[in-house]
């Protein structure tokens, strides 16, 4: 990999890094949302086999 | 790896030297016309995480979409409104991250094309949940029209 030398180089990476540490805890909230909309199908789907049973 | 051949029918030249390949829209790799053999690493971590993260709220969307079809208004009015609070404070935190990322200026136009959309489908399901909690059945019905358009996009 070529050096870095030019410091607006350094900036634009440093830019880079931290915004990738942010995405990967957007991910993280992203797949926790999903998780959660799982969740609500579990109930949803209880709820509708206990309707039908009554 | 060559950018020419097959993928260079998909594939957009930015600017001089960097070419950026798609598949299906997701962005597959960006590679360097001088130096072929260079990956854009950071860019490509970029791409991939927004590609994640839009493709979990699609995810997300679509199962909301699938209870809507399934059990309607009235069947979903059941869901306990603690998981509703709870998903609607992690729907608006995760808007808030993306606003910050769309006027990023290291995200190039087709991720922040993706982060828009995915906000997009956000702000719907916020409203969906907000119309069962208040239990609105009109403005459910036109909030679950417009994700179904937006996740549609």
């Amino acid at each position: 990999m070529k050096p870095i030398t030019n410091n607006s180089e350094t900036l634009k990476l440093d830019a880079k890094r931290d915004l990738i540490a942010r995405l990967d805890q957007a991910v993280i909230l992203a797949a926790d949302i999903t998780r959660q909309v799982q969740g609500i199908t579990e109930i949803l789907e209880t709820h509708h086999k206990v309707a039908l049973a009554a | 790896m060559s950018p020419q051949g097959s993928d260079a029918k998909i594939a957009k030249k930015l600017g001089s030297n960097i070419l950026r390949v798609y598949n299906l829209g997701f962005p597959l790799r960006v590679t360097d016309m001088k130096n072929p053999e260079v990956l854009l690493l950071d860019d490509i971590k970029i791409q991939q995480r927004v590609a994640k993260v839009w493709a979990e709220v699609f995810l997300a969307s679509s199962i909301v979409i699938d209870h809507s079809k399934k059990y309607g208004f009235l069947g979903m009015e059941i869901i306990p409104n603690p998981n509703i609070r709870q998903l609607l404070l992690s729907v608006r935190l995760l808007e808030e991250m993306i606003d910050t990322f769309i006027n990023h200026e290291e995200l190039e136009y087709e991720e922040k094309r993706l982060m828009l959309n995915a906000k997009k489908q956000l702000t719907m399901m916020n409203l969906v949940a907000a119309a069962l909690t208040a239990g609105n059945h009109e403005d459910f019905n036109v909030a679950m029209n417009s994700l179904e358009t937006q996740a549609a996009f």
